[in-house]
């Protein structure tokens, strides 16, 4: 297969661009950082420019290439570094984060590779026969979300070609400062099928990387495919370490480079029409305005509304048989997936949540290999191909291991596009102590999900029935986060019996529950959430009879982001303010609390923040309850706190 | 069993919404003639007997000092005797004092410890709390909580003011405006009763115009926005101060409507702040804005004027140590604020209840709470809080005596270098 003149002129534009950004940025009208591909740009027209429209891209940092080669949008490209309104992504994303209908790009090294995937589960899923490349760089080798997506890709047979495109150095580092072993040999070692390729030869470039996009489209199995080739320009700008006469040798084996020489009047022939094209776009934006803040950030605040309040009722049935029912009719759409680990049936997940789903959804219910980042990972992809997932983290301790997930993909995913894609993907997990699991298996770490950007942070308990709250999950269109707790599963649903007091819950899509005494006006006010709120509910009786508090406890669904309507009212009368979550306080949800509220109102409350001791939660029976906020070191809390100081 | 007759309340008085049970003249089961006067009521104007239009047998559905509703049944007559229990029927008549929680919830009262052992010492009755959830050893030495809600009637019946005309010689007769007239009206309606009494206290307001400073308050130089705020959210607590005495009833307003008394020259007026519980500061402030340019431009509507149902006087501008206001009408209570002694960095409110209503001790707590709230918002305090808590910490670690859960850590006083006296955690005296 030889390179046509296409080809030649889109590698010719590709380079043109990125020389014009370069000259751009020395004069001052870029902001920020450009990678440039400069010599490497036939691999962007080998895999990048061979595929379908229907077809999808995940690329990097060093982007510019594969972006114009997929979309054919090089204006929408310049705007968006030059940091215009008009850009693709509003000039909210530049250089490394860039979308455009398929074609999608992060600055997370490795980032990508697990949403590529999700984005490739999904064209299975739908049975499209739609296929999907990610380029990674060779320095990118060295991340785990890579391997941890090679082998479900493999397992799970996804429609996806990595290409990896080796240029000997990540950043300043030389490869044989960074990796060892052979790199193809890493991807044989998952069952995946494996190409090689240069740019020195382009038409066996061309050739073999067509045969590796046929190769997956035919068989629906991933492939990787190594592309050795040389960046010829510094990492970004003018960081280049790298020795002159080594950089020059490249120079000359460039194709384009040859091609100027060789073809010098087919060369000015292209490139005419080409500097004039560019040079015009950038003449046209030069003048143009950035986007408008309130373009971009809308201060969406809680706003509270007349809410009505009704009377709990007891629902004879467990929370876990709740959600597994929920599941099973959420599954009826094809566009719903659960995936986790060990969610296959009969397991049916480590507290039962699936149970029987995969035997009535085969297809939507996957079970994982112990792959936390890689599964959020392909949510995150599965959302942006227009699925609804839902993503089991076993235990809460695990969230640590998808952070980089919700943090840096579903958290920004919508808004650094531009708010044209939105990620609504959800994660549930269970936190919380109290059954001798152990340090790692016990704690509650929903502090460090807390004001994430754009992620709503959920708290079920077993007031409310869940499948409420999950009925209003499946209609949102942003990440969601669910905190669930251990303890709860088993529980029923419904308010608990504690003389005097009524239970009283919402009427939100995320409703919060309100113990009030029957007459009485409250003294004091206690928020809470989760599977802590029972110990808090068992509190209640102490703390009026020893100590004289008749508790107004709030209990939060939502605790991101929180409406403090409620609580602000109940302080208003109260002027004392407790807070109990079951994670250790510093940096926690009690002081988020505290901090709104104290700032909403002018006069002095008296605040108190109650949750575990800041240490690893024992395995050890006595110890594990000493360490783990009870109804009893609530009251003794609360008692030091209020009632000692008064008297 | 249907009864061949019954005895309903009738309307006698257009404001009436209850009338009080005085007498039952008969017993159940009693065979009583035709027009025979079986039930003595009591309505705000006068007493009366209730006849029956049959003869029968008669089965009473109240008992004495209940206060039942017009258009309600008394009593049944019956062709025979009736053996039902009488309970039932009852049910169906709520004396309008009852509580009724909205709540499904069985109310049990429950004593607090402290509350408990207080009743046993003193030998009090538990029955005198029934009906409440909970009661603690506050409920019990300052019983402020009020047991029942009453709405408000419809309309309002004006006193009668007979009319006297006093004609010596030895005075001038000026004839009264009768912008004046009415301030009489509707002033006498209260204070003619003469049962009012006045609590007074200081409240120290240093570093509370430090705050109003820092706030985005508009006047900078007025407490009563704040005054305004906190009153109104402790009438929600104090039910008794939002309320009105009329023909032997108090009746307890819904809502909060704080009015302000304003005299600028044209005429003391009382101008509503509407719901003025759900108000900010701000949101006061901006009302009282309001109401004052409404005010001076003359521009008052009748919906400014009525509906009040507790009032504040600032008299603060006016260089006076204190003062007693006067309730005015269907009001149970009135606010002076007097002005700041600059000396002494504090100044006077008045409180002016109608004992009809509450006793003194109500009034006392009410105006206690009143002035802790406004001197929260001094600067100094919150600075003295700190500075209180932060004392009792570790001088190491700063571990807060009052923070650590863990038992096994304790505090020791010790001294020093310079011999003073700090605290010290045991964690930090044994090392790590
Ligand atoms: C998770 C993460 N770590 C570090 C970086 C900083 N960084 C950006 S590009 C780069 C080098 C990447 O090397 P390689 O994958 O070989 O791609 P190349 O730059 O050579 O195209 C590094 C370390 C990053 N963007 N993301």
């Amino acid at each position: 297969m030889a390179i046509n003149h296409r080809q030649i002129k889109e590698a010719l534009l590709i380079r043109y661009v990125e020389e014009s950004f370069l000259n751009l940025f020395s004069r001052g009208k870029l902001n920020g950082t450009v990678h440039t591909c400069v010599g490497e740009e036939l691999s962007a027209v080998a895999f990048a420019g061979q595929l379908k429209k229907q077809d999808f891209v995940f690329s990097n940092h060093r982007c510019h290439g594969h972006y114009i080669s997929f979309t054919k949008d090089c204006k929408g490209l310049i705007g968006e570094l030059m940091g215009k309104g008009k850009g693709i992504c509003g000039g909210i994303g530049s250089s490394q984060h860039l979308q455009n209908g398929n074609f999608y790009s992060n600055g997370i090294q490795g980032g990508i590779v697990p949403m590529a995937a999700g984005h490739a589960l999904a064209n299975k899923l739908r049975g499209n026969g739609n296929i999907g490349v990610v380029y990674i760089g060779d320095g990118t080798l060295g991340e785990g979300a890579l391997y941890e997506t090679m082998n479900i890709i493999s397992l799970w047979e996804l429609p996806l070609l990595i290409v990896c495109e080796n240029n000997g150095y990540a950043q300043s580092t030389e490869q044989k400062d960074n990796l060892a072993g052979n790199i193809v040999d890493r991807a044989k070692a998952f069952g995946i099928k494996t190409f090689d390729s240069d740019v020195w030869d382009e038409n066996k470039l061309l050739e073999n990387a067509s045969e590796s996009i046929e190769y997956i489209r035919k068989n629906q199995k991933p492939a990787f495919h190594l592309v050795n080739l040389y960046r010829l320009n510094a990492h970004s700008k003018g960081d280049d370490d790298r020795d002159v006469s080594e950089v020059n040798k490249y120079r000359e084996r460039d194709f384009i480079n040859k091609f100027s020489k060789n073809e010098p009047h087919l060369y000015n022939e292209y490139m005419e029409p080409i500097i004039k094209k560019v040079d015009n776009i950038i003449a046209d934006f030069d003048g143009q305005d950035e986007l408008d803040l309130k373009e971009y950030y809308s201060d969406n605040l809680v706003v509270s509304e007349e809410k009505t309040w009704t009377e709990l009722q007891n629902i004879k049935q467990r929370q876990v048989n709740l959600m597994n029912q929920f599941f099973d009719n959420a599954l009826k759409n094809k566009e719903v997936v659960f995936i986790g680990e060990d969610v296959k049936s009969p397991y049916g997940g480590a507290f039962k949540v699936a149970k029987n789903l995969s035997f009535n959804f085969p297809q939507q219910v996957l079970t994982t290999p112990i792959s936390e980042g890689a599964i959020t990972g392909i949510a995150n992809g599965l959302a942006l191909a227009g699925f609804k997932p839902f993503v089991e983290i076993m235990f809460g301790d695990f969230v640590t291991l998808a952070f980089d997930q919700i943090v840096n993909h579903a958290s920004k995913i919508h808004h650094m596009y531009n708010k044209k894609v939105s990620c609504p993907m959800v994660l549930r997990t269970p936190m919380g102590g109290g059954r001798g699991y152990g340090p790692t298996h016990s704690q509650s770490l929903e502090r460090f999900l807390l004001g994430i950007d754009n992620v709503k942070l959920l708290a079920i308990n077993t007031f409310i029935n869940p499948e409420i709250i999950f009925n209003n999950v499946l209609k949102e269109k942003h990440p969601t986060i669910i905190i669930e707790n251990k303890t709860d599963y088993g529980k029923y649903i419904g308010p608990p019996q504690i003389t005097n007091y009524k239970f009283i819950a919402n009427n939100e899509e995320y409703p919060t529950v309100k113990a009030l005494p029957v007459l009485s006006q409250p003294n004091l006010t206690i928020v809470t959430y989760g599977g802590v709120a029972h110990h808090v509910i068992n509190s209640i009786e102490k703390l009026f009879l020893e100590y004289e508090f008749k508790a107004e406890v709030i209990i939060l669904t939502k605790l991101h982001p929180i409406d403090y309507l409620d609580i602000v009212s109940s302080v208003e009368t109260t002027r004392k303010l407790v807070t109990v979550e079951e994670g250790s306080i510093d940096g926690g949800i009690g002081s988020e609390i505290i901090s709104n509220v104290v700032s909403k109102i002018p006069y002095y409350v008296s605040t108190l923040r109650i949750g575990s001791l800041p240490i690893p939660i024992p395995s050890a029976k006595s110890l594990e309850e000493q360490v783990l906020p009870t109804s009893n070191s609530i009251v003794n809390s609360i008692k030091r706190h209020f009632y000692e100081a008064n008297s | 069993m249907k009864p061949i007759a019954s005895i309903i309340v009738p309307q006698e008085s257009v404001n009436d919404e209850s009338v009080v049970v005085l007498e039952m003249n008969y017993n159940n089961n009693d065979f009583v003639e035709k027009d025979a006067e079986v039930i003595e009521i009591e309505t705000s104007k006068t007493t009366m007997s209730l006849q029956t239009s049959t003869t029968g047998y008669i089965i009473y559905n109240c008992s004495v000092g209940d206060e039942v509703e017009i258009g309600r049944c008394v009593a049944n007559i019956y062709n025979e005797k009736y053996i039902e229990q009488k309970s039932d029927s009852k049910e169906s008549i709520k004396p309008a004092t009852e509580v009724k929680p909205e709540s499904t919830v069985v109310v049990t009262t429950l004593f607090s410890i402290n509350a408990e052992k207080y009743i046993e010492e003193n030998k009090l009755s538990k029955e005198t709390f029934a009906g409440k959830d909970f009661v603690t050893l506050e409920d019990i030495i300052d019983p402020h909580e009020i047991e029942y809600t009453i709405e408000k009637p419809a309309t309002i019946s004006q006193p009668k003011t007979k009319k006297t005309k006093i004609i010596t010689e030895a005075v001038t007769e000026e004839k009264i405006p009768k912008q004046k007239k009415k301030e009489i009206q509707y002033l006498s309606s209260v204070q003619s009763a003469g049962l009012n009494s006045v609590v007074n206290t200081f409240v120290n307001c240093s570093g509370i115009f430090e705050f109003i400073k820092e706030s985005e308050l508009q006047l900078k130089k007025s407490l009563l926005p704040i005054i305004v705020y906190e009153t109104s959210r402790l009438l929600r607590k104090y039910p008794k101060l939002n309320s009105f005495f009329q023909d032997d009833s108090i009746f307890v307003y819904n809502d909060v409507n704080v009015g302000i008394a304003m005299d600028m020259d044209k005429g003391l007026k009382v101008l509503k702040i509407k719901d003025t519980d759900k108000l900010s500061i701000k949101g006061i402030e901006d009302e009282v804005l309001v109401l004052s340019n409404k005010y001076l431009e003359e521009k008052i509507d009748t919906t400014d004027l009525t509906g009040i149902s507790f009032t504040i006087t600032d008299l603060s501008d006016s260089d006076i140590s204190f003062f007693t206001p006067l309730i005015n009408m269907d009001n149970s209570g009135i606010l002076g604020v007097s002005s700041i002694d600059k000396q002494l960095n504090r100044f006077t409110l008045s409180l002016t209840f109608d004992h009809r209503v509450t006793e003194g001790k109500y009034a006392a707590v009410f105006l206690k709470e009143l002035k802790s709230r406004i001197e929260s918002y001094s600067n100094e305090i919150r600075k003295t809080e700190l500075e209180q808590k932060s004392e009792r910490e570790c001088f190491k670690c700063h571990r807060r005596v009052s923070k650590s859960m863990n038992e096994n850590i304790h505090f020791l006083k010790v001294i020093d270098q310079n011999s003073n006296e700090k605290i010290l955690c045991n964690y930090c005296l044994e090392g790590f």
